[in-house]
C-alpha cells in the first residue's frame, strides 16, 4: 500500500518539509552552463580538472584512473545525443509527472481542444464541501473565478475537478493529492517553463500536450490519454505533510494563469 | 555543445536543483550544499553518455549528488574527520524551524529528527530518501545503490525502531 502512509510515515514526510534548505542560488543554471560551455562530451574528461576543491593526495591516482576509464567509455558511446536522452526523462511536480518527448505520438481517438472535463471514468457530480471531504483536504478555489459551475471527484476520490464556462471558453482546475505512485502523466514536446505561484514551485506548459491518469504501481491507465491545452501546475504543502497539486487549464498565457492561481487562498 | 542542448540542460538544472540541494544537505554537505550541487550538475553533464535512457534521470542525478557530497566531505581537510562521522542527517547541522507550528508539534518533530539521526547509518539513509525526500522505493534503491529488497527490509526495521521511540514521545 505505498500510497497509504500511516501516521508515523506522514510525520516523517512532514519533517522532511521542515528540513527544506534555502532554494539553490538563482544563478546556478548559468554557472553550470558556463562551466560546461566549451565541453564537447566527447573530450570533456580529458580536460576535466578539480575546480578549487582540495583533495587528499592519495585520492588522486584513483581519480585519474577513473577519469581515464570514463574518457574511454564516453568516446565509445558518444553517438548518443546525451542531453536529449536525459531531457526526455521525467520532471516531477507534485502529483504530476511531465515527460518531454521529441514529438507528438500517434494521436489517440479522444482528441479534445482546450479544457475538457471528460477525463477519467464518469466522475460523480458533488458539492464543493463534499469534494473537500472526499479528498480529505480543505483545498482553496481561486477567488478570481468565483464559485465553480461544476464540481466532481474522480480517480477513487483522489482528484477534484472544478470547471467554469463551457466549450473552448472552459477553465478547469484539478486538485489532487500528490503521490509518487499515481497521478497525471503529461507528455510534452515543447519547453517546460519553471515558474512560481506565491513562492511555491510551479511549471507552465505553454502548448497543447497529452495527458493521462496513471497508476505507477502497475495498472497504467484508467482512460485513454487526451490532449490538453496550456496548463499551469503548482504545488501547495498541506498541513499533514502531504502536498496538494493544482492543475489549471484554460488561460492561454502564463500571465493570465498566474492571475487566477494567485487568488487561491 | 549546441545551443539547443544548453537550453535543455538549463531546464534540467532548474527543475532538479531544489531536490538535489535537499539531498546534498541531508547527505551531509551542510553549508557547502550549493557548491556540491553545482559540481554534481557539471559532473552529470560530463557523464551524460553513461546515462542509460530509460533508467531514470532523477535517481541517476541524485546518486551523483550523493557521491559528490561524500567526495566533498572526504576532501575538505580538517573538518573531514568530524563530518565523516556525521554523514547523512547530522542532527547538529539540521534544526527544525518552529515559527507557525504549535510548540508541542515542533517539540515532537525535534524528537523525531533526533530519533532518525540516532538510527544506524544504513537505516537512516533509507528513511531520509524514502520519507524526508519522498523518493519511491525504486528511486531510493538507485540513489543509495542498494538492492530493492534491502531497501524494503531496512525501511521496515527503521520504522519499527522509530515507532518504539516515538510511542513514548
Amino acid at each position: 500500500m505505498p500510497d497509504q502512509f500511516d501516521a508515523l510515515e506522514r510525520e516523517l514526510i512532514g519533517l522532511g518539509h521542515d528540513l527544506v534548505p534555502d532554494p539553490p542560488p538563482a544563478g546556478l543554471a548559468a554557472a553550470v552552463l558556463d562551466r560546461i560551455a566549451d565541453d564537447d562530451p566527447l573530450v570533456a574528461p580529458a580536460e576535466w580538472r578539480p575546480t578549487g576543491r582540495r583533495r587528499s593526495e592519495h585520492g588522486r591516482p584513483m581519480r585519474r584512473l577513473a577519469w581515464a576509464i570514463a574518457a574511454m567509455v564516453v568516446a565509445v558511446v558518444a553517438l548518443v545525443p546525451p542531453v536529449r536522452a536525459a531531457v526526455m526523462e521525467l520532471l516531477h511536480i507534485g502529483g504530476v509527472v511531465v515527460r518531454v518527448e521529441p514529438g507528438p505520438p500517434p494521436l489517440p481517438s479522444t482528441r479534445g481542444s482546450g479544457a475538457s472535463p471528460t477525463l477519467g471514468q464518469g466522475p460523480a457530480s458533488v458539492t464543493l464541501d463534499e469534494a473537500r471531504r472526499m479528498l480529505g483536504f480543505d483545498f482553496g478555489v481561486p477567488a478570481a473565478l468565483g464559485p465553480p459551475e461544476t464540481v466532481s471527484v474522480s480517480h477513487e476520490g483522489r482528484v477534484a475537478q472544478l470547471t467554469w464556462g463551457e466549450g473552448t471558453a472552459m477553465t478547469r482546475l484539478d486538485v489532487l493529492v500528490g503521490s509518487p505512485d499515481w497521478g497525471y502523466l503529461k507528455r510534452v514536446w515543447t519547453a517546460v517553463t519553471p515558474t512560481g505561484v506565491k513562492g511555491r514551485e510551479a511549471v507552465w506548459l505553454d502548448a497543447t500536450h497529452e495527458i493521462e491518469w496513471i497508476d505507477r504501481r502497475g495498472v497504467t491507465q484508467t482512460a485513454p490519454p487526451r490532449l490538453a491545452g496550456p496548463t499551469l501546475i503548482w504545488v501547495v504543502p498541506a498541513p499533514d505533510g502531504r502536498e496538494l497539486t493544482y492543475r489549471l487549464e484554460g488561460p492561454s498565457t502564463l500571465a493570465a494563469a498566474l492571475d487566477i492561481a494567485t487568488t487561491v487562498p | 555543445m549546441r545551443a539547443g542542448e544548453r537550453a535543455a540542460y538549463a531546464e534540467l538544472v532548474v527543475a532538479h536543483a531544489p531536490l538535489a540541494k535537499r539531498v546534498a544537505v541531508l547527505a551531509g554537505a551542510g553549508g557547502d550544499a550549493d557548491d556540491v550541487v553545482q559540481e554534481a550538475f557539471v559532473k552529470a553533464y560530463r557523464s551524460l553518455a553513461t546515462f542509460r535512457d530509460g533508467s531514470g534521470f532523477r535517481p541517476w542525478l541524485l546518486r551523483i549528488v550523493v557521491n559528490e557530497t561524500h567526495n566533498h566531505r572526504r576532501g575538505s581537510g580538517r573538518r573531514a574527520e568530524r563530518e565523516r562521522r556525521a554523514g547523512w542527517l547530522d542532527a547538529q547541522s539540521l534544526t527544525v524551524p518552529d515559527p507557525a507550528e504549535e510548540a508541542l508539534s515542533a517539540a515532537r518533530r525535534r524528537t523525531l529528527l533526533e530519533a532518525v539521526s540516532g538510527l544506524p547509518a544504513d537505516q537512516r539513509d533509507v528513511i531520509a530518501c524514502r520519507y524526508l525526500l519522498e523518493l519511491s522505493e525504486a528511486e531510493t534503491s538507485q540513489v543509495l545503490d542498494l538492492p530493492a529488497g534491502t531497501v524494503k527490509s531496512r525501511l521496515h526495521r527503521a520504522l519499527s525502531a522509530l515507532r518504539e521511540v516515538m510511542a513514548d514521545a
